[in-house]
């Protein structure tokens, strides 16, 4: 009995060391929640347990109405390009409070950004595209668009650390997972120095020269790819071999870019015949993209096959998944935001902006948070 | 996306300035000799004369009355520059009498100045037209004159206030912004360079003397041709009062007073109303000051207007219409004839026979009989010194019809919303298939517009899925007057969208000898415009 008793409580108390080991695994990678977090046209920023289909937050922006939107990787910090996309500023998601702010402008040059908008890996350094324009007393004059890089730590009062030019037409600007290389995607996707802006390579998009493909139109707007690090775009292309009243003369892909690896490919699926705004990528099967606007749909990329289509209520832009990839999100558009099964893509839940305002075309991106 | 509607209002406000109607002709007497100093004090503080007296900017470009209205307009929304009325118009008037544009500078783009519904482009240059006319007409460029440094600062302007432009489609998939500033900045130099023979030869020409008496005549879709005279009086700082007097083929009686200013020496721009409705008039006035042509429309609802034209009964003879036009072979006609100093032997060819005759402030008011063997086809009419060739048309049968405008938008609107429904009207218009019987060629013979019955239905299988027939709008079975539905989304249909819908419709026309003929018209019923402008 002793002997026994003694085994028991060794074994008690192996199975409690197990049990602690597995809760620290847990918390330092998965056990993280997911929350989905997006604008809206009342310049505010909303904060979902998706899980729960609830409301967790609800936050006034200074400089209302966002595009961009952009969690640090703690969670606690959000930055978004506002202010008529002539500002970026930050704050506090539990607090509300504004932590960050820079205008985009200069003196006479008046900034404007647009999509691109990019917090390095380390939390540390906040990065715009800038469109600039010199204002001068009877005039407008165009100037290079830049790369304006700012310190978070400089509070509410920031000014660009490091400026560099960029291509025209850059729209989104991505880290690589290690933080060493930037990824500028517009007309093609230049791999940038993020401390120089020097470019390394270049991945061809319009210089491209895919045989029997016009160069791809992307609309490239939503950045969706946290669960992955794969950042996932609609493409449209043409075929050049055949007439225009053939029905495979315009196709429907996906461009992927693997911010791990730095793999980029474009595969096209199917003829062209419906408008898709944007995607996302699988993280529990890398094979499987999903996109939206009026019509969910399910792509095998690997196959290069439509495996399924739903009418949606209306139109949505914006669609972010689960970790465990059972649920996917779309939201944008209007003032609601409704989960779909990803296995029968069916509509399971469904979450609302309180006060009804839209979301048009603001990020819905997703947060961990503890 | 919801954009404010202040544009809109500024334009009508705007839309009585050009005409004159709010700026004092005291003011306005002394505009020539002020614009200089005009534009010192209101433009002066940001475009300050050079050593030459020359404006920057402002004085490197030529424009139409509605341009440089549109250009101080932009001033005030975008510089927050304040100008009164009064030197808005003064300035305006400067601009477009110093540095216009030409008649034949002009009249390629009449179709943008007069609203002309379902006006189509044909510019050839299909890369111009996707670099610069998806957002507003090529017109908008076309009526204006610069030198390549101007239309790439033009350039400039645009990217530098909308940097999205380069992202937008026929945008993104090119490098929009090294074309432009490149080629098509090139190609508009080339086009519509600031310097013109055309420019020097009209520049400084003055406004003829147009008072008087005019015969008028004209064609309102949906009611019919009418006639009439309209009395010009005044004419101090090229602005005139107008009394206009007209009667339309139904019978019924149009009186009205308006005002108008002459820019260019040749650009009429009134404001009349009509029936209670304020309507503009944009018109041109011919080299000799003898003739006045162009179109009245709605302020508000420029899609509903008339064409026009008037001719200065000065004794010289002139003949502008015959209403009717065409004439059924085998029946009796009442014809208006109108013009200037119609006298002497009225004839409309072998068949036709003038049994009755009446002189009238317009022209001549004749009765006519068609022979019922009389040969179809086209007729040159005269009366003594005047004639008009194919003033008339002798048919026996209809042997096509086609509806006008052939594609046309109208918009939602009102629905407790801040801007009104914008209407379509449409006509049938009866053809003869002319000499070589065939349909569709250059022989064919127009005989304008005839009654028709009308309807509207889906038009294609996606319009019938989404019901559009039902919920975008209806059309009066008799006048063709199509009325789209409400703004805002509406409940009942699926997805809540809007009263937008692709129709068709449709006018049923006898042929004159029992037989009904038919024809469709393409009809897109689609949102309100919240930006808007003189020239879109
Ligand atoms: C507060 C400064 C300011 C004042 C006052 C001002 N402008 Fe301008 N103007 C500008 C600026 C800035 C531009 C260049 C941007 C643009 O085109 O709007 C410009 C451009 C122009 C252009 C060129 C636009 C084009 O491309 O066609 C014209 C013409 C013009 N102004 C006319 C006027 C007139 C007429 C007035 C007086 C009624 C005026 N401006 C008063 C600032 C001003
Ligand atoms: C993205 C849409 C867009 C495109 C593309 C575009 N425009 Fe415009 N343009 C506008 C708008 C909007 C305005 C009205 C500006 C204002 O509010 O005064 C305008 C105004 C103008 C005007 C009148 C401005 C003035 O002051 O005289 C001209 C002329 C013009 N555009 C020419 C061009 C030409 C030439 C191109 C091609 C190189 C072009 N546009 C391409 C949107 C566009």
């Amino acid at each position: 009995m002793a002997f026994q008793f003694k085994t028991l409580a060794r074994r008690m108390a192996l199975a409690g060391t197990v049990a602690a080991v597995a809760l620290g695994a847990l918390a330092s990678t998965a056990s993280a929640k997911d929350y989905l977090l997006t604008g809206s046209h009342s310049g505010k920023l909303f904060l979902f347990d998706p899980a729960k289909r609830t409301l967790v937050r609800e936050i006034s922006l200074p400089g209302g109405t966002p595009l961009g939107v952009q969690p640090s990787s703690d969670g606690k910090i959000v930055y978004v390009m506002n202010d008529k996309l002539g500002a970026l500023n930050g704050v506090e998601l539990d607090t509300g409070k504004p932590v960050f702010h820079a205008s985009l402008s200069d003196g006479d040059v008046r900034g404007k950004g647009f999509v691109g908008l990019a917090l390095s890996r380390d939390d540390k350094e906040l990065y715009a595209v800038v469109y600039r324009t010199r204002l001068h007393k009877t005039e407008y004059e165009v100037l290079q668009p830049e790369i304006q890089v700012f310190s978070v730590a400089d509070g509410l009062n920031a000014k660009p650390v490091r400026t560099f030019p960029v291509a025209r037409q850059t729209a989104q600007i991505h880290f690589s997972t290690d933080g060493s290389k930037l990824y500028a995607i517009g007309a093609n996707v230049d791999i940038l120095d993020p401390k120089t802006g020097a470019k390394q390579d270049s991945f061809p998009l319009r210089d491209g020269n895919r045989p029997n493909l016009s160069a791809p139109d992307m609309l490239a707007i939503w950045s969706q790819h946290s669960q992955t690090n794969v950042w996932t775009a609609p493409i449209f292309s043409a075929r050049t071999d055949l007439p225009q009243t053939d029905p495979a003369a315009f196709q429907t892909g996906i461009m992927q870019l693997d911010l791990a690896s730095g793999q980029m490919r474009m595969d096209e699926f199917e003829n062209t015949s419906h408008v898709i705004f944007s995607s996302t990528l699988n993280p529990a099967n890398r094979d499987e993209v999903y996109t939206v606007y009026t019509q969910l749909s399910k792509v095998n990329i690997r196959d290069k096959t439509l495996v399924k289509r739903v009418e949606l209520d209306h139109t949505y832009y914006a669609i972010n998944i689960s970790a465990d990839g059972k649920e996917v999100y779309v939201g944008g558009t209007m003032d609601d935001i409704a989960v779909y099964d990803t296995a029968t893509l069916s509509k399971i839940g469904s979450m609302s902006l309180p006060d009804g305002s839209d979301m048009a075309a603001s990020w819905m991106q997703i947060v961990k948070r503890d | 996306m919801k954009r404010t509607v202040s544009v809109t209002a500024s334009w009508m406000v705007g839309a009585a300035l050009l005409a004159g109607a709010s700026a004092s002709a005291s003011a306005a007497g002394a505009a020539e000799t002020s614009g200089v100093k005009m534009i010192e004090e209101n433009c002066g503080s940001c475009h300050t004369p050079d050593s030459s007296g020359k404006f920057p900017r402002i004085s490197d470009i030529r424009k139409s009355p509605e341009g440089w209205d549109m250009s101080v307009s932009r001033m005030q929304r975008w510089h927050g520059v304040t100008v009164s009325a009064e030197a808005r118009a003064a300035i305006v008037k400067y601009l477009s009498d110093t540095q216009g544009l030409a008649p034949s500078e002009s009249e390629p783009f009449r179709y943008a100045l007069e609203q002309q519904p379902g006006a189509m482009e044909n510019l050839p240059d299909p890369e111009m037209v996707q670099m610069c006319g998806r957002c507003h007409s090529t017109a908008r460029p076309g009526l204006q004159r610069r030198d390549a440094a101007e239309w790439k600062r033009l350039i400039n302007t645009h990217v530098g206030q909308w940097p999205t432009l380069e992202f937008q489609l026929l945008s993104r998939d090119r490098d929009w912004w090294t074309i432009a500033t490149t080629t098509t900045t090139d190609t508009l130099a080339k086009m519509w360079g600031f310097k013109s023979k055309a420019w020097d030869s009209w520049k400084g020409h003055k406004t003829p003397d147009l008072k008087g008496t005019w015969a008028v005549a004209g064609h309102q879709p949906g009611k019919g041709d009418y006639s009439g005279t309209m009395t010009v009086s005044g004419g101090a700082g090229d602005r005139f009062d107008v009394r206009y007097d007209l009667s339309y083929a139904d019978g019924s009686v149009l009186k009205a007073d308006g005002a108008s200013v002459v820019y260019t020496g040749y650009e009429w721009r009134g404001t009349v109303t009509l029936n209670g409705v304020e309507n503009r008039e944009v018109m041109t006035l011919s080299a000799d000051g003898k003739t006045l042509s162009g179109r009245w429309f709605g302020s508000v609802n420029d899609e509903l207007g008339a064409d026009v034209t008037a001719v200065k009964t000065d004794g010289k003879p002139t003949l502008i219409a015959a209403q009717p036009m065409a004439l059924k072979a085998g029946e009796r006609a009442m014809v208006s004839l109108v013009g200037d100093s119609l006298k002497g032997a009225v004839s409309f060819g072998p068949g036709v026979t003038v049994i009755d005759s009446e002189s009238k402030p317009w022209g001549l008011s004749v009765v006519v009989e068609v022979a019922a063997r009389a040969a179809e086809g086209p007729r040159e009419v005269s009366v003594g010194g005047a004639s008009l060739s194919k003033g008339a048309v002798v048919y026996d049968a209809v042997d096509r019809v086609t509806v006008e405008p052939p594609m046309m938008i109208a918009r939602v609107g009102d629905g407790g919303g801040p801007l009104p429904r914008h209407y379509a009207q449409f006509e049938a218009i009866g053809y003869l298939n002319g000499k070589d019987g065939k349909p569709g060629t250059a022989d064919d013979i127009r005989l304008g517009a005839l009654p028709a019955s009308w309807s509207h239905d889906n038009f294609d299988e996606a319009a019938k899925e989404l019901e559009d027939a039902k919920f975008a709008g209806s059309i009066d079975s008799k006048t063709g007057l199509f009325t789209p539905g409400e703004a805002g989304p509406n409940p009942l249909r699926a997805y809540k969208t809007n009263n937008v819908g692709n129709l068709k419709v449709v006018a049923q026309v006898d042929n004159g000898q029992g037989k009904p003929l038919s024809a469709e018209s393409h009809l897109i019923v689609t949102v309100q415009r919240w930006v808007d402008g003189w020239i879109r």
